[in-house]
């Protein structure tokens, strides 16, 4: 291997620091990073599938999922293991975007859209009126443990907050790789063309299949996270607004690697914070305005910031020239 | 050639038809092609030369009849699984990925379908596979547009690319939908004299659609003249151009009167 | 397409951090005041409540600060320290409210918390209440649940509203006393949680008073839903002689305007847990010969002492309307903790310590704005009940500019709300074991 992968190295770096940080932050933030980590994830699931070109409505269903997860293995199970919550919440993720899959795999653009989004409405829809759910009530989640230890109360927080910057560092890094794998490559050039993919001797139809399993499984990590976190779940997570946002927060932030939603849902978080904050009766409104302004005036995302940051910092280094070269 | 005959031919259809709507598009198409061979397929605008290349290449179900590769009965196989069995296809309108570099694209189909699967999950980003997509496109004599975006490629480099992406397995039996068409006039002898060095090189057998008849006259082994969705003749190019139909529809040359 | 941004990302998170600073730094401390943070639902449809909430939480905040609300609260603010108000919407989901309510806590330092109307929002904060170690008060969401399962050991939580448990069985008992003849029921109850425990809590309330009446139609159109045209032509297709109805805000009005315009009040008795709420919204659109409560015996249900005429009389002054129930259960929820505060006092002004004010709230008996006083009686003294009220809506008497509401019956606490350590349902289905009536 030449070097380390540079944002490999920057989520290995980030989690430490964050899990050293921890301590020395205020609960209401270390709640609020944990929120952005857990919803970063399922916009990283809408990230993966807009690779391909598509726009899925209904990341929500597995955040839901990965929630009651965690939940349901307490209430039905007695177990509060971290690790085993994510796991039943990825298992059953993998069932159902595998089923749902077969089916949705072969539509594209809006109709891929108004499927996804129309499957997790009538999974909301059937959750609220069921008691497994605990209906629009929801259910408690109990604080976890991690592999047979039980952190005291005082390090229950701090414990939880490392869980989770840590699995999302291994999801990140996962993802990372993933995408830049030769199938990665594979899902960028669905979108461009199909017939082709197809006569490299790929099916189009199970790549996608395979990546929506694979941004169902970050859904549900995500929701296990956001479960944990609020020690709550409830069917709302299934709700269209939900899967809205995921959608949301990769457009805010752009979809050029994956620390992108991270920084989207981050960014979305505070916002979020500062306008209930400063404007209780409003927040709604300066929150929609605020998203409007970054789409209108930043339709590459807020990522592009960075960019073209970078671009003011070396103007020496001339981009174009050497298409041009080529062109002779 | 000094191969052995195999039994089979590498590729057979029998009577092969497909019609959109009411339309037939191909009529009851009967073809042999044996190893080695270069067969140049000719017709008018509409005659059914992509659609029979679409139904050999598994793009298109036939309505009637059935397509054997080696033998093999592949009527109905979709194009992913062809190409993996030996059969590649250019296509008329290139089919590329725009968004990406001339080189990206060879690199992905390097990846894609002459790789093994299992290699799917391993680096894109990868010096060899680099190298190796570099060379394929040195073959072709586009190397120098590596870096350039596809959708900036000149028509005759988007030809070439499409045609090197579509061989990059080493196939047995390639499909090339007209080749040179959007290739310069003078660079077109040279662009079909390197594709036929290398498929004789190799003894890839290789069907053709092309409208310039010299190119025809001069690399084809044999050829075959569609007319509606018909054969209407088949055989060594002397023959075929012979052929007072041909001539007079496909060709636009009338023969001489009391020639035929 | 990535090697381009490699670098993009950390800087991404600085930024973040940057941003986050100013909200980061310390809060400032001010002793002289008591700090509350009210949480009511100031946006979406929630607001149809929460804004009279806001409201009246305002009213009685200056009004407590200003000594001007009689007696026995006629001290400055809690016990001669100024309360320092700041408002929290409660929509956004409970994600977003957690997150709130760490803020208000962990970085506002509020003493303590009143609010929260959905149960969804009061069963996933109840157990961050207890870690977070902070006096909060439950004002207004009903579902006996939050102390039943969520949390059954409470400390920190308390909820002063009475349990929506009352509203049902007291409705049940006024249909028996009132309307003895009914031999048929309906429902129309919103989709979630709250329409669906309350028809179960009123037919299991029928049941156990043996009325004899029997279930027709049980409809549960969703939350918002807006049109009923559908409901409404099955409740007319087969009228039962009552259709008990939980819904609120702009859905109950939408409800009760639509049934009016064809003519369903001529075939059945509409019976409105929340009707104080539509007569509020529709006036004389109501439809007359409606059974109406206010969640408590609130709104136009109060009874008249010298408290509650003045928070009628202030409310209106201030926001030139008749204070509707949302705003009675607002000011009640602070009454609470400043009567707990002052008991728990040695000499006025500082805020005792907050055990002391827990120690103090369990069981308290205390005056409120409608005339009714509550006692913490449920759950270790952490949970409310009080006397409630119903009445049928007759018509709106043009000169006094208010609705004339007749047979009204007030029940007592102990009669409509189960007693300590039983759950609110079992105790309906056993028949009401150990109420006193
Ligand atoms: N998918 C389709 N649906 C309907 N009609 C089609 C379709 N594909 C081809 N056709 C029709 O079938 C006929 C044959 O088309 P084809 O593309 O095979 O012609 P061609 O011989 O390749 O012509 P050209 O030299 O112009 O490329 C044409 O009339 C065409 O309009
Ligand atoms: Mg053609």
């Amino acid at each position: 291997m030449r070097h380390l992968d540079p944002t490999i190295l920057v989520v290995v770096l980030g989690a430490a620091a964050l899990s050293f940080a921890q301590p020395h932050m205020p609960g209401w933030v270390v709640y609020l990073l944990q929120i952005a980590i857990a919803a970063s994830l399922p916009a990283l699931g809408c990230m993966i599938l807009l690779r391909s070109g598509l726009l899925s409505f209904g990341q929500g269903l597995y955040y839901f999922i990965g929630a009651y997860g965690v939940a349901l293995v307490h209430a039905h199970l007695g177990i509060s293991d971290a690790f085993l919550g994510i796991l039943a919440g990825a298992a059953a993720s993998i069932l159902v975007a595998g089923l749902v899959g077969f089916f949705i795999a072969r539509y594209r653009g809006i109709f891929f859209a108004m499927l996804t989004l129309a499957i997790s409405m009538v999974v909301y829809g059937m959750a609220v009126k069921m008691d497994l759910f605990g209906r629009s009530d929801g259910l408690n989640v109990p604080r976890l443990s991690y592999l047979g230890f039980t952190p005291s109360r005082a390090w229950a927080q701090t414990s939880l907050f490392v869980f989770c910057v840590w699995v999302w560092a291994v999801f990140g890094i996962a993802t990372h790789l993933y995408l830049r794998s030769r199938f990665g490559k594979l899902l960028t050039a669905i979108e461009d063309n199909e017939t082709r993919v197809e006569y490299l001797g790929w099916s189009v139809r199970h790549a996608v299949h395979i990546n929506t399993i694979v941004a169902a499984v970050l859904g549900s990590a995500g929701g296990a996270l956001a479960a944990a976190s609020a020690r709550y779940a409830d069917p709302s997570l299934a709700y269209w607004t939900t899967s809205g946002e995921f959608v949301f927060i990769v457009l805010i932030a752009g979809q050029a690697n994956v620390l992108a939603p991270l920084f989207g849902s981050v960014f979305l978080e505070t916002l979020r914070t500062y306008a209930a904050a400063f404007f209780p009766d409003e927040w709604q409104l300066v929150l929609g305005a605020v998203m409007l302004a970054i789409i209108l005036f930043l339709p590459k995302g807020l990522g592009h910031l960075f960019a073209l940051a970078g671009r003011a910092l070396r103007p020496r280094r001339a981009t174009a020239a050497p298409i041009e070269e080529d062109r002779t | 050639m000094t191969r052995s005959r195999p039994a089979a031919p590498v590729l057979e259809c029998r009577g092969v038809a497909k019609s959109f709507g009411g339309f037939a598009a191909a009529n009851a198409i009967d073809l042999a092609v044996s190893e080695g061979e270069v067969v140049g397929v000719i017709g008018s605008n509409g005659a059914g030369k992509t659609t029979l290349l679409n139904i050999v290449s598994g793009h298109l179900k036939p309505t009637k009849g059935k397509v054997f590769f080696r033998g093999e009965d592949v009527t109905g196989v979709p194009s992913r699984t062809l190409a993996r069995k030996g059969i590649a296809r250019s296509f008329q309108v290139p089919q590329l990925f725009p968004t990406l570099s001339a080189l990206e694209n060879m690199m992905l189909a390097l990846s894609l379908v002459a790789a093994p699967r299992k290699s799917i999950l391993s680096r894109f980003d990868d010096a060899d596979l680099a190298t190796a997509a570099r060379d394929a496109l040195d073959h072709y004599g586009i190397a120098d547009c590596a870096d350039s975006l596809v959708s900036e490629l000149p028509q005759g480099v988007r030809k070439l690319l499409d045609i090197a992406m579509a061989t990059s397995a080493e196939p047995d039996l390639v499909l090339l939908d007209e080749p040179t068409s959007g290739v310069s006039s003078e660079e077109k002898s040279d662009v079909m004299q390197r594709l036929a060095d290398r498929f004789a090189a190799t003894g890839t057998t290789v069907v053709f659609i092309e409208h310039d008849m010299d190119i025809v006259r001069r690399y084809a082994s044999r050829v075959v003249a569609l007319t509606d969705g018909s054969v209407i003749a088949d055989g060594p190019p002397e023959e075929v151009f012979a052929h007072a139909t041909v001539a007079d529809v496909i060709v636009g040359e009338p023969l001489p009167e009391g020639d035929a | 397409m990535t090697t381009a941004t490699h670098r993009r990302p950390l800087a991404g998170l600085c930024a973040a951090c940057v941003a986050a600073a100013p909200l980061l730094a310390a809060p400032a401390m001010a002793a002289d005041s008591v700090k509350i943070g009210f949480v009511y639902f100031l946006s979406g449809a929630g607001a149809a409540y929460g804004s009279h909430a806001r409201d009246a939480a305002a009213l009685m905040v200056d009004a407590l600060n200003a000594g001007e609300v009689p007696a026995p609260y006629d001290t400055v603010g809690i016990n001669g320290v100024e309360i320092e108000p700041i408002y929290i919407d409660e929509a956004g989901g409970v994600r977003k409210q957690i997150a709130e309510y760490r803020r208000l806590v962990e970085r506002e330092g509020v003493d303590m918390v009143l609010g929260y109307t959905s149960s969804s929002n009061c069963n996933a904060i109840a157990p961050i209440v207890e870690e977070l170690e902070t006096l909060t008060n439950f004002f207004h969401c009903g579902n006996p649940g939050l102390f039943e399962e969520v949390e059954p050991d409470p400390h920190y939580t308390f909820r002063s509203a009475p349990m929506g448990t009352m509203d049902q069985v007291a409705l049940a008992r006024y249909i028996a006393d009132v309307y003895p003849d009914t031999k048929t029921v309906s429902g129309v109850n919103q989709d979630y949680s709250w329409g669906q425990d309350n028809w179960a809590e009123f037919t299991a309330a029928m049941d156990a008073l043996d009325t004899g009446a029997t279930f027709k139609n049980a409809l549960f159109p969703s939350l918002g839903a807006g049109d009923y045209g559908s409901e409404i032509s099955a409740l007319a297709s087969d009228p039962a002689d009552i259709t008990f109805v939980s819904f609120w805000g702009g859905d109950a009005d939408a409800l009760m305007l639509q049934s009016a315009a064809r003519g369903l009040g001529d075939s059945t008795r509409f019976a409105f847990t929340l009707g104080t709420g539509v007569i509020d919204g529709l006036g004389n659109n109501v439809i007359e010969g409606t059974i109406v409560g206010a969640r408590g015996p609130n709104s136009y249900l109060a009874k008249e002492t010298a408290l509650s005429s003045w928070f009628a009389d202030a409310y209106q002054e201030t926001y030139d309307r008749y204070p509707p129930l949302g705003a009675y259960v607002a000011a009640q929820g602070i009454l609470a903790i400043k009567a707990a505060a002052e008991k728990a006092a040695d000499g006025t002004g500082a805020l005792p310590e907050t055990d002391a004010i827990i120690a103090a709230l369990e069981g308290l008996t205390y005056e409120t704005v409608n005339g009714y006083p509550i006692s913490m009686a449920l759950h270790h003294g952490h949970q409310g009940i009080s006397d409630t009220v119903y009445g049928t809506y007759t018509g709106w008497d043009d000169e006094a500019n208010a609705p004339v509401i007749e047979d009204v019956k007030t029940y007592d606490a102990k009669c409509v709300n189960p007693p300590e350590g039983v759950k609110a349902l079992d105790w309906i289905e056993s028949g009401f074991e150990g109420a006193s009536c």
